[in-house]
């Protein structure tokens, strides 16, 4: 009888235990749900008040008269803008829904910023102005649509975490019933062609990219012939110093076949993969334009070693390495070491003017001074012989000197490059240095060659390195 | 009598064997490559960065694990994506091992850190693509209407 009772007891007790145990399950899971929905929820919420500000901040752009007011607004719209676009990276939706909406918030803001640079003093002309009210127009529109959406998703009780990442499509019509639809109706009401057009005429090129550069179709449009596959491994052959070391082979990648589908590849390039006959785990992977037949990169898959060089070594030997395959006139850019690799950027000279678009990035490893990574993509699309003129300077280095703060303890000899601002290559002075005393962080201030203005300033540190240690 | 005790102790440790599976961590625990001095040297985005990359691409070759790297570059500058590399990796549903948090389980291999600053300082095998998928595992088909660019070992890169 006794050992009747011992097992009800236990029966009891195992399932207590069970239920407790399953009772916090639920209630933890149930505030997990819940913390999850307002996150999103905040970030829905954010992205309209975000909006609503932007609205009201264009408004205030077109009324306000003085031009202090006018800058601190211009710098207000930038940042609101970009809190929008961040709101909209935090909503579990796809990342085409609001192709449109992220398009405007990104024109506002560009655009903001520029009037900000430009109208320091003086107020804003007519054609800015009719640019603004546009603007503007275009953001009410989706501040109702918001709203609107949002009124609804209350009403419908819409909870975020119910769904997974919503993709809102006509053709998918389990999400085109929710609130969310709203965003399609949005979507097509949103048209901002017109805005893209009129910026287009009274921006200065290079303040908004408009046609962002697509390097595939850069790539196929190269001068030179086209060059076939075995022409490819010839180039990896030639552009190495031991390629009888390796075994080639191409990696076909005209035609991809994705379950059962075969499907048409763009790659601009030949890739070839040259393995290591001695260490198999050595294996150097080639792109070769397809057009022109030159090595877009090259990229080698090995261990680095304990470093036996330094980096005046590794310098010179990529130096070197760039002139066996008849580059001229490099100097070094920047030098990066990261462990036992060294980064370096060669950059072409003309004229003793460094012309940085065109910059090649390589890598040496320095146990045994072998390039283990080469990038000449910026050099294909962009390397020319420039302008004799382009490269002569207005102002002499004393002229521009004095402009440069005296914070800056100069580390490097000021000299003249050919930089890229705004999509316009322009001739400046390049002062790198550190800040006196304080002697952390290393600074770049460029200053225009012939204008005496200031085009460029920044940190460069070697930003992927924590500042602690 | 004996029937209910064996009950008893099957119903026991059915109840202890659901507390012990579902206490413990379902994610599998990678071997960790300690004492790989470069990975901490990292600044944290960084960091992330190369564990997302590990985690997707581990097992890939090395083009492969440069090219998942790159698509995070390319989705940073590109305006339909947030514009920080934590933006951009924290995006809701965006990458599945940081929605399950694996990445937390993993250390990088020195050849995913590689890869990482390789995609980081401008190499981009993918040639500007946003978009990366494993056709054997995908799901939603939607990212096929997108421009294939190429194929690395298990994954393809779109645009």
């Amino acid at each position: 009888m006794k050992k009747r009772w011992l097992t009800v007891a236990g029966i009891i007790l195992a399932v207590a235990i069970a239920g407790y145990w399953g009772r916090n399950m639920y209630l933890t899971y149930q505030q997990m749900r819940s913390e999850v929905n307002n996150r999103y929820e905040n970030a829905f919420q954010g992205l309209n008040d975000h909006i609503d500000d932007l609205e009201s901040e264009l408004g205030t752009v077109l009324l306000a008269g003085a031009p202090d007011n006018l800058a601190v607004n211009l710098s207000n719209i930038w940042e609101s803008a970009s809190s929008a676009q961040e709101d909209i990276g935090e909503i579990p939706i796809a990342s085409d829904s609001l192709d449109n909406v992220k398009d405007l918030l990104q024109k506002t803001g560009q655009y903001a910023k520029h009037l900000e640079k430009e109208v320091v003093d003086g107020g804003i002309d007519e054609e800015d102005r009719e640019i603004i009210k546009e603007l503007h127009n275009k953001m009410s529109l989706v501040n109702r649509n918001l709203e609107t959406i949002h009124d609804d998703m209350e009403q419908a009780g819409f909870r975020w975490s119910d769904k997974r990442r919503v993709k809102i499509d006509q053709d998918e019509q389990r999400f085109s019933i929710t609130p969310l639809a709203g965003l399609l109706d949005l979507r097509d009401e949103l048209n901002v062609d017109n805005i893209s057009v009129k910026l287009k005429e009274v921006l200065p090129a290079g303040v908004i990219d408009f046609e962002p550069q697509d390097l595939i179709t850069s790539l196929s449009q190269l001068d030179g012939e086209e060059i076939d596959q075995n022409q490819a491994i010839e180039i990896a052959q030639d552009f190495i110093r031991n390629p009888e070391e390796y075994e080639y082979e191409i990696i076909a990648n005209e035609k991809i076949d994705i379950e059962g589908e075969t499907v048409e590849a763009h790659v601009p390039a030949h890739t070839v993969r040259a393995v290591n006959t001695a260490r198999a785990n050595e294996t150097i992977y080639f792109d070769i334009s397809k057009v022109g037949g030159k090595v877009i990169s090259l990229l080698n898959q090995r261990e680095v070693g304990q470093a036996q060089i330094d980096e005046e070594e590794a310098q010179d030997i990529a130096i070197q390495f760039l002139e066996e395959n008849e580059f001229g006139n490099l100097a070094v850019g920047s030098a990066k070491r990261f462990s036992d690799i060294m980064l370096l950027s060669i950059i072409p000279e003309q004229n003793d003017v460094l012309i940085k678009p065109d910059a090649i990035n390589i890598e040496v490893a320095l146990d045994t001074g072998d390039i283990i990574a080469y990038n000449g993509l910026d050099y294909i699309l962009n390397h020319r012989e420039r302008e004799d003129a382009r490269l002569e300077a207005d102002l002499s280095l004393e002229e521009v000197e004095e402009k440069v703060s005296n914070d800056l303890d100069l580390i490097r000899e000021p000299r003249l490059v050919l930089t890229e601002v705004d999509g316009e290559e322009i001739l400046c002075y390049e002062f790198i240095g550190r800040i006196t005393e304080e002697g952390t962080g290393s600074y770049l201030i460029q200053i225009n060659a012939n204008t005496g203005e200031e085009e460029v300033i920044k940190s460069i540190d070697q930003d992927f390195y924590k500042n602690v240690s | 009598m004996k029937k209910l005790l064996v009950l008893t102790l099957v119903l026991l440790l059915i109840g202890i064997g659901t507390i012990a599976y579902y206490s413990q961590t379902e994610v599998e625990m990678e071997e960790s490559h300690a004492g790989t001095p470069s990975f901490w040297s990292l600044s944290p985005s960084v960091r992330l960065m190369a564990r997302t990359v590990y985690a997707e691409s581990r097992g890939e070759p090395f083009l492969g694990q440069v090219a998942v790297a790159a698509v995070i570059m390319n989705r940073v500058r590109s305006e339909d994506f947030p514009n920080t590399i934590s933006g951009v990796i924290y995006q809701p549903w965006a990458f599945t091992p940081v929605m399950h948090g694996l990445i937390w389980n993993v250390t990088p291999s020195p050849e995913a850190v590689r890869a990482t600053l390789n995609a980081y300082n401008g190499w981009d095998p993918t040639y500007g693509s946003e978009y990366f998928y494993n056709p054997a595992k995908i799901t939603s088909y939607w990212v096929t209407t997108r421009q294939t660019v190429r194929r690395i070992g298990k994954h393809v890169f779109a645009r």
